[in-house]
């Protein structure tokens, strides 16, 4: 899977997934538009999908296992695309558990 | 092999034919990864188990609990092993206990001999994470976090969620439902219906003197709630400022279409657990004897597709109730009753 070209009209929105427990409120998805983003600020957000995709399945979540579902929504020769990844928890890299925990974005000062 | 789900293929193929670019795309995904996930992945896998293989004894478990020390590292250090003493640990020995009644349900009842019914040893994981708000089956052992304090409680406290852990395990080993839309779903309602089962052979009660709740030690003092889940009446579980509602539907007029948590699997499991209390509870007596019964049959059916929706699984408990009971029995007529109360229609 290879990262598609972003452009400002990019939202990028992660969230938990699964689990035992599965109550709405634990998903705390978290939305982020690139409008609202500076340049490095859309780096740092490409770098964290960036380092999802080798780690990235369609199946998780079996047997209560929770897992993270990013969602890249973007504009693609003038059509709405999207590309979705799902992430296991105990695969997950600490910059998507940062982002999705303290909305923290690798390499914003 | 047909392909059962939410959407059957025949209307994401229409989609993928004549909706827009977006639609197109989302209905072509959806169908690669239903084929993808239909191949069974087989037995649990023996892999951390492979040394205590000689080990096995029918009628009696063989269970070892380790302490993952708040780390999420697997399995963690060996606490307690078959036959030990109480190590003081109180999940430590919550998780002995309860796989050991589980063990023991299973066992009396349908004399199964664990998870594969070929003695496989027990495994259980506490102390993981640090305030992890889970229990899970990873293909290989059970898993249990201590809870947050603040909402969950530790995961060990409730007999029926290690009981709904270890039959994910059992599950694996028998029908293989695929864990995305309707199949996971009823991956979902059959551990919780086995969970509660576990725990009303445990408290010896009836189907009429039972809560029909799962996972009702874990919620602190501080949710309004009773529980993670009713099978009596999906939906009314808890209704909290910080936890949200319980979002379970009832009956298929309200079946929720998701693409979250693998098409809703937590969700719409209320649907099915419904109609296993309306059949228990119409039958009377102890649930795990008749309704139960009726349910570990389905499950251990060969001719269970794993990707069997609602009315296909419907379908084939009506099957077996005929063939343990007879084809004009009351058990027939309560299921039947039961399917159609929520909404699933037989085909």
């Amino acid at each position: 899977m290879k990262m598609p070209a972003l452009g400002p009209e990019t939202s990028l929105r992660v969230s938990r997934q699964g689990g035992f427990v599965a109550a709405p409120s634990l998903a705390r998805p978290r939305q982020i538009e690139f409008s609202d983003c500076d340049a490095e600020q859309r780096r740092g957000l490409c770098s964290v999908v960036e380092r999802c995709l080798p780690v990235a399945s369609k199946n998780v979540g079996a047997g209560d296992q929770r897992f993270f579902r990013v969602e890249l929504h973007y504009r693609r020769e003038d059509t709405d695309a999207e590309l979705i990844l799902q992430i296991a928890e105990d695969r997950a890299p600490q910059e998507l558990m940062q982002l999705w925990q303290n909305g923290a974005i690798p390499g914003d000062s | 092999m047909p392909i059962h789900t939410f959407i059957p293929p025949y209307i994401l193929d229409r989609i993928i034919d004549r909706g827009s670019p977006y639609q197109r795309g989302c209905a072509q995904q959806t169908l690669h990864h239903v084929q993808s996930l239909l191949p069974n992945p087989g037995p649990p896998r023996p892999t951390a188990i492979a040394e205590l293989g000689e080990l096995r004894t029918p009628g009696h478990p063989q269970r070892r609990i380790h302490d993952a020390e708040q780390q999420m590292q697997l399995p963690g250090t060996l606490r307690r092993r078959e036959g030990q003493p109480a190590s003081g640990d109180a999940a430590v020995d919550e998780a002995y206990d309860a796989l050991g009644a589980t063990y023991t349900f299973f066992w009396q009842v349908f004399q199964r001999d664990s998870i594969d019914d070929l003695g496989m040893p027990l495994i259980g994981t506490v102390h993981y994470g640090q305030g992890y708000e889970n229990a899970f089956w990873n293909g290989e052992q059970m898993v249990f976090g201590d809870g947050d304090g603040e909402l969950f409680q530790r995961f060990t406290r409730s007999l029926d969620v290690v009981a709904h852990e270890l039959t994910h395990g059992l599950i694996e080993s028998e029908a293989g439902l695929v864990y995305f839309n309707q199949p996971g779903a009823l991956n979902e309602s059959v551990s919780d219906v086995f969970g509660v089962l576990t725990k009303q052979h445990a408290l010896g009660q009836t189907a009429a003197e039972a809560d029909w709740l799962v996972g009702a030690e874990l919620l602190t003092d501080k949710v309004n709630g009773v529980a993670l889940r009713s099978m009596a009446n999906p939906g009314t579980a808890y209704d909290d400022p910080l936890l949200g509602r319980d979002p379970q539907p009832a009956h298929m007029r309200d079946f929720i279409e998701t693409r979250d948590d693998n098409g809703g699997v937590h969700l719409n499991s209320g649907i099915p657990n419904r109609a296993f209390y309306l059949a228990a509870m119409a039958l009377g007596g102890y649930a795990w004897e008749q309704a139960g019964r009726i349910w570990y049959a389905t499950i251990c059916d060969p001719q269970l597709p794993n990707d069997a929706d609602f009315a296909t699984f419907a379908g084939v408990t009506l099957n077996h109730a005929a063939q343990l009971f007879g084809r004009q029995s009351p058990q027939v007529q309560a299921l039947y009753e039961a399917w159609t109360s929520v909404g699933v229609a037989l085909r």
